[in-house]
């Protein structure tokens, strides 16, 4: 198959001319749009599009809506729609999930590996593993662990039921209840150390959810792979970063996603749809200046990035982030490099995707405008293949 | 939207006849007109070429497997089950089988995919939920370990146990009163392993709340006691009698008899696709063996209850649905119900045992666009049910696999 758009994110920059060759499920030609072909190959003339490489959101939950006194089944179900409609409808080919009950992240993985079902490819964390009084109790992704061998019982368990990483609750978050606040830190010395060692030993990452400069540099210090909001921070933090070459997954939809701050449409139309009570709006835009201040700081400091929205549904998330990012300061093309090649890293998947390069999974995706003029124009999607297959094509909506 | 459907030959599973040179108009996901001759104007209109065009195709007795025998010690997850149960329906739609009645899966996985089928979260058939099948401790259970069935015991806990699955949002109740071709040693189809209390019991809460009731019974006693007690439907039936037989006419209670159960081992395979079918999904012996001894009291059960004039539907209790619908709707077709008999079965008496005869299960002005259309004549021979060439769920055309 032969993918003739008229510019292909390649070398950095959108190039014109060229076209992207797919066979076997992976990218084995970007070269001039003219060029030889092979004769069985079925070419899709874009005719004007800009191809880059298919989208990721590395900190996701797949719930949406919320439902009281669901079934598994229900969730289940429920969660297969919306990883779908990501994929099919905003072009995310592929996701890290940072919380899910039941292991049904690691359901949808092998379901959507083995070609029984549609959807992105999935780095599965299942549950989100927390302590009694800590952060995401009630949201019912959360497993409640104490003492150390609690840790190391349920990281086990984890394992035993395939995730890919740990997601691990150091401190409190923006949504909760009174005494779960981001200023605060959950876990015990020497129940840090347990789940991080148990970790290390068994080779997998730890995902950290860290919202204060002790519990940032904490699980800097024990070895995470990945910190997760680091709403407040300091200097120390972002020197540890660096060092460590920890990646930093800012989340800014948390704190900016408010009736008062939405701007465009999109972000307006979430807000409304998302019904949050006073409370968490004043939590959320009190913490605003200073995340937005250290995601600033961190970018272009050095400190590794990738993409990652923490909002729901997936339809929304990714592009929304997106939004945020430039609207904080980063360049649209540092944005994409976030959803994309940094995702992908983030992920250990940089051989196989993340950029469109000869011998990748061709996961791809078309859009009509250019997104490095305007970020919001990844909305104009009109093609999306994942494993070198068309799993949407939208250019029937012009 | 109106949709005219022309230029084919209905089988309305109304009458034997085909009516030639036929077309159905729809108005959205009704059907509004069917007419021979000149066909009225529509928005749109689909050539038939000449196809056959039928109700979509029913299995009454499905719990959404991949395969009938998975081993005891499934490999998967809940949400695994859930996706694969999922998958399995879907495919179903696509092979024309437009709507299931699922007579047992755990968690209510079958509730869960008929609220996404319903609202268009997913592409699914129609689903009539059954939630768990209810057996006593030590009843028919063909997998065990973490797929275990609902127990109950007592009559108590069998109105605690229907009560759980009217609360979970089912249309029917199954209970499983005797065991069946896949159990283990205790798991004898000639006893009757509800008191009769129970079985009193459980009918009636579900009767009175409104939920029919379906009864795997396989022993004639076992299927008079739940007649008496009032069941909608009863399953399997490998050893009825005549007395038994009469009974189930005399109350109208439907029959399901599930023939793949015994037929299809690959000791009395006699078709491509049920050769096919017992290659790839190999029973273990002792069941091959089980299913061969009771293939000719089977088909002696289903002849008393086609003599007494019992109502037949089709359900074929093998998995995946999407092969074994068809493979049931030939088995009973060949059995004694010929080709048009069969069809009626997997429709009209299908919709009806779900209760949704009103609005499914025959081509009439009034009824849901619920539509299959194949290349070849059915009623000539039913294996012509294969050559699918369109899908239509609530007059939305779901395949469209027309020549040209």
């Amino acid at each position: 198959m032969r993918l003739a758009p008229d510019l292909v994110y390649a070398g950095g920059r959108f190039q014109p001319g060229l076209g992207v060759d797919v066979a076997g499920g992976r990218i084995v030609a970007v070269s001039d749009v003219r060029g030889p072909i092979a004769e069985d190959a079925q070419v899709i003339d874009l005719g004007g599009g800009y191809l880059l490489p298919g989208l990721w959101d590395v900190h996701v939950h797949l719930e949406w809506p919320r439902l009281p006194a669901a079934t598994v089944a229900e969730l289940t179900v429920q969660y297969a729609a919306n990883a779908t409609q990501g994929l099919v409808e905003s072009g995310v080919t592929a996701i890290r999930t940072a919380g899910v009950p039941h292991f049904i992240d690691v359901a949808l993985k092998r379901a959507y590996a083995g070609g029984r079902l549609v959807g992105p490819r999935i780095f599965a964390g299942g549950w989100f593993l927390t302590t009694t009084a800590g952060h995401a109790l009630g949201t019912g992704f959360a497993r409640t662990c104490d003492g150390p061998m609690g840790f190391v019982r349920a990281i086990r368990e984890q394992m035993e039921n395939g995730v890919d990483h740990v997601k691990l609750n150091l401190s409190g978050g923006i949504f909760g209840p009174g005494w779960d606040r981001h200023w605060h830190s959950f876990l015990l010395a020497e129940e840090l150390e347990a789940a991080f060692t148990i970790c290390r030993q068994r080779g997998y990452r730890i995902m950290a959810h860290a919202t204060n400069p002790e519990a940032v540099k904490t699980a800097l210090r024990l070895g995470a792979h990945t910190v997760e909001h680091g709403y407040i921070m300091d200097d120390e933090c972002l020197a540890l970063f660096r060092e460590r070459q920890v990646w930093y997954v800012p989340t800014l939809g948390i704190t900016h996603l408010t009736p008062a701050q939405a701007t465009t449409p999109q972000e307006k139309r979430w807000v409304e749809q998302r019904g949050l009570t006073p409370e968490i709006i004043k939590r959320a835009e009190d913490a605003v200046p200073e995340h937005r201040a250290w995601f600033q700081k961190a970018l272009g400091s050095g400190v590794k990035m990738a993409l990652g929205s923490d909002l729901r549904p997936l339809r929304d998330s990714a592009l929304l982030e997106m939004g945020l990012w430039v609207r904080d300061g980063a360049t649209p093309w540092e944005t994409l490099l976030a959803a994309t090649r940094h995702a992908a890293d983030l992920c250990g998947a940089l051989a196989d995707l993340g950029t469109v390069e000869v011998g990748k999974l061709a996961d791809l995706i078309v859009v009509r405008e250019d997104p490095l003029e305007d970020i919001h124009n990844l909305r104009s999607l009109q093609l999306v293949l994942k494993d070198g297959r068309v799993v949407a094509d939208h250019r029937d909506r012009g | 939207m109106s949709l005219l459907l022309t230029g084919g030959q209905i089988v309305d599973a109304t009458r034997p006849e085909p009516r030639r040179d036929a077309w159905v108009l729809l108005d959205g996901a009704v059907i509004r007109e069917v007419g021979q001759g000149t066909p009225p104007r529509a928005e749109r209109t689909l050539d038939l070429g000449g196809a056959w065009l039928l109700p979509g195709l029913w299995d009454v007795h499905t719990h959404l497997r991949s395969t009938t025998w998975t081993g005891r010690e499934p490999a998967q997850t809940f949400p695994e089950t859930v996706l694969e149960h999922g998958r399995n329906a879907m495919d179903a739609l696509l092979a024309g089988v437009t709507s299931l009645r699922v007579v047992g899966v755990a968690g209510w996985a079958d509730v869960a995919w008929r609220e996404a089928f319903a609202c268009g979260q997913h592409l699914g058939p129609r689903l009539f939920c059954c939630g768990d099948a209810i057996r006593t401790t030590a009843g028919h259970d063909p997998f065990g370990g973490a797929r275990r069935m609902v127990a109950a015991d007592g009559a108590d806990a069998f109105v605690q146990a229907v009560r759980e699955q009217i609360l979970h949002g089912v249309d029917q109740i199954k209970l499983i009163t005797t065991g069946g071709i896949m159990g283990a040693g205790h798991d004898v189809m000639s006893a009757v392993m509800f008191l009769r209390e129970e079985l009193t019991a459980a009918v009636r809460i579900a009767r009175q709340r409104g939920v029919p009731v379906a009864v795997h019974a396989t022993a004639a006693l076992a299927v008079k006691w739940a007649v008496e007690a009032g069941a909608h439907s009863i399953e399997h039936g490998y050893l009825l009698d005549e007395e038994a037989a009469a009974l189930m006419a005399c109350r109208g209670v439907y029959y399901v008899p599930t023939l793949a159960l015994s037929h299809l081992t690959r000791d009395q395979a006699r078709t491509p696709p049920e050769e096919a079918y017992c290659a790839e999904h190999v029973l273990p012996d002792g069941f091959r063996e089980r299913a061969n001894r009771f293939a000719p009291d089977h088909e002696a059960s289903f002849r008393l209850a086609r003599e007494a004039g019992v109502k037949i539907a089709s359900g074929s209790d093998q998995g995946p649905p999407r092969e074994a619908a068809l493979l049931e709707i030939e088995l009973l077709a060949r059995q004694g119900l010929g080709p048009h008999g069969a069809i009626v079965a997997a429709t009209r008496t299908s919709a009806e045992v779900c209760g949704a005869a009103d609005r499914l299960g025959t081509v009439e002005p009034g009824k849901l666009a619920d539509l299959i259309a194949v290349t070849a004549n059915p009623l000539e021979d039913i294996a012509n049910l294969r050559r699918l060439a369109l899908v239509v769920k609530d007059g939305r055309v779901i395949v469209d696999r027309r020549q040209g």
